[in-house]
């Protein structure tokens, strides 16, 4: 275990590693391929930041967004991403993803090739990279082949400089491309991963993302058998909402609907009935809900459209993390992203929350991470971690431990505990 | 008898043609060429072939993507959005073995503790070995264990495997099909090139006026001008076959860097000064300036329809025709050809500068054959 610093959510996978498709995911079909064509070239990405204004905010993130994900390889990314802190020694948790069953086709570099890509990069920087292993129900045939393969991945240390290392740390879920966290052929890689201590990312912004859009797919994964229950999971039903204007003139309705319908995949409460079953195991609900979860529970800005979030139990996900926090002590989240939202003006007061967050009885369970390069579409990743960092450098508490100190080392390093990271 | 084969209005006018089109394709060819420069547009096609062909869906991993990654390859690279163009069959080989023996997807599937003693001294080719036999057999990996099995057989010998030899002979197979793949590549990216220059050449005869019909009238009706562009020929053999060798869009190597950019603009105004120089000299039918439809007959003759002039004048004079068709004007018809001589440039740009010239090399090369034989 070292001492230094670390980035408990930071994304290195590039425009090779998602679905040839991605774009669809994010914007009408008719824009897809000028938007991919333009910002092929630093110039045409840079044009579109320049001309969006404010008032086209959308279109200057995804710009920035492009011009980075269309990176010729991982290491380029990885190496952009270290470059920004370049005063200290930082390790980086590098969530790889598995996209290949968004339902607009498979990567380009295919999942195994992206894995091989991090595997270089862990054999380059191995002092900085934390790579999390992209799980996914849908990626083998049986949960026995899921788990074995998983373990034989984590097991097959590579060669460092004649040393050799174990080359993953953690595992990474995204349940809104279209799964549960308690699909049956995920449950033997979490019971191995409790008894190893190998810690879960997942992502939980709500109604931020990826998102799968394929509506039978959803309607046909949404009722599933909970294998820890034994019971179906019969709530959720698909959200059929007639839409805003502006989204049926783009023909974006089903979308948005698929969108919101995900969100039964990522509310924490589908969790519970596995973190009632594997104890053991350490898993982080990324983001917090998201902010303006986090703002409409903390009264900050009470009647948000999102004040009542999309999910069975109709209740505040930060809410919802909070309470899982409470009652599991291995359960985690992280402020990436909201890290990054926190510069706007009207969001500063969320540092403070953190600080009162951090002071609670889950405040060992809160880490830092940035979600780089996701950041970028907000601000810039240096700018997000100065200003956070400037603030829980300060924010001490009775012990005389920094907010900084507690959320971006001691946090981390003991939800990175694990065979893999003594 | 005095007999010059030069001297055959036919086969001067066909001359003076081809060699308006070499010149037009070679400046055609020159601005591809700097595209290709600017946007290092080889390097990149040849990557994306080897990206989309070694994707392998039976492993889920794309072994061109891989390759790329190699830091053989990377040394290469001279910026991320301009791969190397010319990477040699072998080095690619080596790399593609390389990376095929080294793939983590496989040493996962190694058993912990072996129970068999390493085949071979080399770990390269016990590794390698293991991944082609344990893989997902694609269509890539078969093709790997053929060729292990090929140089295994090219390796053998009295006393045994002889593992340099069968790393080479290994190497040597895959370089073979990596010799195919680059050939394969070379004629995507040729059809790739004519279609560009096929729309340059639409752009340019569009811009400049190069009417392939226009200047085949023009050659037709003027000894002078059919001469001029002869002798101009005659006279810059040497330095326009060079320049079309030099601008061919399939040739394999291509320097990129600010002095090839440079010299190519170079080139491109040394080529437009002398297609100047001939068009005011000799008149060429090029530009806009000159009316778009011109009637080189007589007027008299024209078959444009008569219009019936509406008067029955007062003192009973018979009804007069008259024509609307002068020497400047416009009819469907000449527009039709004007669009037709402009596609058929479009189309002569489209087959490349070495087409023509070598074309005509061939015919002044008989020619000259005629003449001596006369």
């Amino acid at each position: 275990m070292k001492d230094t610093y670390k980035n408990a959510h930071t994304h290195i996978f590039t425009m090779n590693n998602a679905p040839k498709d991605f774009l669809k995911l994010y914007l009408p079909s008719a824009l897809v391929k000028p938007v991919d064509n333009f910002t092929n070239t630093d110039l045409g990405a840079w044009i579109v930041r320049g001309i969006a204004g404010s008032d086209i905010v959308k279109a200057k993130r995804y710009a920035t967004f492009l011009q980075i994900g269309k990176s010729k390889d991982q290491a380029t990314v990885f190496e952009n991403l270290m470059s920004r802190y370049p005063n200290e020694a930082f390790e980086f948790i590098t969530l790889c993803q598995n996209l290949e069953y968004l339902g607009v086709g498979r990567s380009v570099s295919g999942f195994e090739g992206q894995i091989e890509e991090v595997i270089q990069i862990k054999r380059t920087y191995p002092n900085n990279i934390l790579p999390f292993f992209g799980l996914d129900p849908r990626w083998k045939g049986s949960e026995d082949e899921i788990q074995k393969t998983v373990e034989r991945y984590f097991e097959t240390k590579i060669e460092v400089a004649g040393t050799y290392v174990y080359p993953f740390q953690g595992l990474k879920i995204y349940p809104s491309t279209g799964h549960y966290a308690f699909d049956k052929k995920l449950k033997k890689t979490f019971e191995w991963a409790a008894a190893n201590g190998v810690p879960v990312m997942t992502h939980t912004y709500y109604m931020g993302g990826i998102y799968n859009f394929n509506k039978n797919y959803i309607v046909n994964n949404l009722n599933p058998i909970d294998p820890y229950t034994g019971k179906v999971y019969d709530k959720p039903q698909f959200i059929n909402e007639a839409g805003s204007f502006r989204n049926k003139l783009f023909g974006l309705t089903e979308r948005e609907n698929c969108k919101k319908t995900c969100s039964y995949f990522l509310e924490p409460h589908s969790y519970e009935s596995m973190l009632k079953s594997i104890k053991k195991l350490k898993i982080c609900f990324a983001h917090f809900g998201g902010v303006p979860q986090i703002k409409e529970a903390t009264d900050l800005n009470k009647g948000n459209k999102y004040a009542k979030p999309y999910g069975v139990l109709d209740k505040n996900w930060f809410n919802q993390i909070q309470d899982l926090m409470t009652q599991y002590p291995n359960v985690y989240t992280d402020i990436s992203y909201s890290v990054a939202e926190c510069l706007a003006k009207e969001n500063n007061a969320l540092y403070k929350t953190f600080f009162d967050e951090a002071g609670k009885s889950y405040g060992k369970q809160i880490l830092f991470g940035t979600d780089f390069f996701m950041t970028e579409t907000n601000s810039l990743e240096e700018e997000a971690v100065k200003g956070f960092r400037n603030y829980a450098s300060k924010a001490k508490f009775s012990d005389g431990t920094s907010l900084w100190d507690q959320m971006a080392r001691d946090n981390i390093n003991s939800y990175l505990k694990s065979k893999y990271y003594p | 008898m005095d007999v010059s084969f030069f001297s055959s209005t036919i086969v001067q006018v066909a001359l003076s043609i081809v060699i308006s089109w070499a010149l037009f394709a070679l400046l055609c060819s020159m601005i591809l060429e700097i595209g290709v420069q600017i946007k290092s547009e080889r390097g990149r096609f040849f990557r994306n072939k080897i990206v989309e062909k070694l994707f392998d869906f039976s492993n889920q991993i794309n072994w061109g993507l891989l390759m790329y990654n190699n830091s053989n390859i990377k040394l290469l690279t001279k910026s991320e959005k301009a791969p190397p163009t010319e990477i040699s069959s072998k080095t690619l080989a080596e790399v593609l073995i390389d990376t095929v023996a080294n793939v983590q997807a496989a040493k996962i599937l190694r058993p912990s503790d072996p129970a068999e003693t390493p085949k071979y001294t080399n770990d390269l080719l016990n590794n390698f070995e293991f991944s082609v036999t344990y893989l997902g057999q694609s269509d890539l990996i078969i093709m790997l264990r053929n060729a292990l099995t090929k140089a295994k057989l090219k390796a053998v010998n009295n006393e045994g495997c002889n593992e340099t030899t069968l790393y080479d002979q290994l190497v040597t197979e895959v370089t073979t099909w990596f010799d195919q793949f680059n050939e394969r590549t070379s004629a995507w990216y040729k059809k790739l090139s004519r279609k560009r220059l096929f729309f340059i050449g639409l752009f340019v005869s569009l811009a400049v006026n190069v009417d392939s019909i226009a200047l085949f009238k023009y050659y037709e009706s003027n000894p002078t001008g059919r001469a001029g562009m002869i002798n101009y020929y005659l006279k810059n053999q040497v330095q326009l076959e060079g320049l079309s060798a030099k601008y061919d869009t399939m040739k394999k190597v291509t320097i990129v860097n600010k002095a090839a950019i440079d010299s190519t603009r170079k080139d491109i105004k040394n080529l437009s000064k002398q297609i100047d120089s001939l068009k005011n000299n000799l008149d060429l039918p090029l530009g806009w300036k000159k009316p778009i439809c011109e009637n080189t007959k007589d007027t008299t003759k024209c078959v444009c329809k008569p219009v019936k002039t509406n008067t029955t004048t007062s003192n009973n004079e018979p009804e007069k025709k008259t024509t609307l068709c002068s020497k400047h004007e416009i009819t469907f018809s000449c527009i039709l050809l004007k669009i037709l001589g402009l596609i058929i440039s479009a189309f002569v740009a489209s087959l490349g500068a070495p087409f023509w010239f070598d074309l005509l090399r061939k015919a002044t090369s008989t020619a000259q054959t005629v003449i001596k034989q006369v």
